[in-house]
């Protein structure tokens, strides 16, 4: 979306205008749906989670500020609410997730594929899987990242390098 | 020494300049355990980013839309029942709104008031009656929430109107 357009939708959504903000919420729900996705690992927890992303900036849209950009800023809501709903979770022990054993066949069907490689983002703690998710599916630069987690660059560096070492351990008998 | 160099490289690959790029691809051609690593590394990286977000249809983004939109225009009707009795106060009545009964979310909220209390605006009568308006109904965090700017500065100058400079 046009910065301009979307900088109008913001105006009218803060005075209150629900059409304005749906039409955010429609440009915005897939992507906030995927980050949550990857950092929950469930289709309808995800779901659930954007829609309190969204109901929660809207309740506090007035607090956001209009020289930053709003998908950073929904970004910062659904990073504090997944945080919120995976400390409520019970952690569930990912070693007990099937793992088929690698077969000769090159290509790796879609299934097993999100069985691997889930259990191996899922394995993260949760700092480390925030910032493989923002940066690695979510194509964040890391001063953006720095900016809506309050860490340091170069500390996001090292979790993030360290991060895609423990994939590449836990996936190099895949691959 | 030169293949430490190139395994620190390949750590933070995809991650690294034009310049780690260039020895990089000038010392893979020649040393075969390096070459390996590499190969390796893009692989797992190809796996990982093959990993997709479980799709949503358009039909379950129109229940997520329903769903939202119900939730936003509770939020508006609870917002006006709010606003209304802090206007309540500005009359100098204070009307202590209890039992506000949003019961589940599938149904309609409405707001009963099913006690008034006139209270004469000494500071701490007035004080008080404002906390047990803040502690009814919704947690006090949701319920400041409620409030917009425009609602906070009506309900701070109905205080000072009433209260002020005695
Ligand atoms: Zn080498």
């Amino acid at each position: 979306m046009e910065k301009g357009v979307e900088d109008r939708l913001v105006e009218l959504a803060r005075k209150g205008d629900k059409v304005a903000f749906s039409k955010l919420v429609t440009t915005y729900r897939e992507k906030i749906y995927n980050f949550c996705f990857y950092l929950v690992s469930d289709k309808s927890d995800a779901l659930d989670i954007t829609q309190d992303v969204f109901f929660n900036a809207y309740r506090s849209i007035k607090r956001f500020k209009a020289n930053s950009s709003f998908y950073t800023w929904l970004l910062s809501i659904a990073r504090n609410r997944s945080a919120d709903f995976l400390r409520r979770r019970k952690p569930e022990n990912i070693e007990d997730i099937p793992l088929s054993q690698p077969d000769n066949t090159q290509s790796v069907d879609d299934n097993r594929t999100r069985l691997l490689v889930r259990a191996s983002v899922d394995s993260l703690p949760a700092k480390y899987r925030e910032v493989l998710v923002m940066r690695f599916y979510g194509g964040l630069k890391f001063a953006e990242i720095s900016e809506l987690t309050g860490e340091n660059i170069n500390t996001l560096k090292t979790r993030f390098y360290t991060a895609l070492e423990h994939l590449r351990k836990r996936l190099r008998r895949y691959v | 020494m030169l293949c430490e160099r190139i395994s620190e490289i390949i750590y933070r690959y995809p991650d690294i300049t034009d310049d780690e790029m260039l020895l990089l691809e000038k010392h893979i051609a020649e040393c075969e355990t390096c070459r390996d690593a590499l190969e390796e590394k893009k692989r797992v990286l190809e796996l990982a980013s093959a990993y997709r977000p479980e799709p949503v249809d358009e039909m379950e983004w129109a229940y997520f839309q329903d769903a939202l939109n119900r939730r936003i225009d509770s939020l508006t009707r609870r917002k006006s029942a709010v606003l209304h009795a802090l206007l309540a106060v500005e009359t100098g009545i204070l009307v202590l709104a209890f039992g506000v009964f949003i019961s589940s979310k599938n149904r309609t909220p409405s707001v009963e008031v099913t006690s008034k209390e006139v209270a004469s605006c000494e500071e701490d009568e007035f004080g008080e009656a404002l906390i047990k308006y803040a502690e009814s109904s919704f947690p006090l965090e949701e319920r400041l929430a409620l409030l917009d700017e425009y609602e906070l500065s009506l309900l701070a100058e109905s205080i000072e109107k009433r209260c002020g400079g005695e």
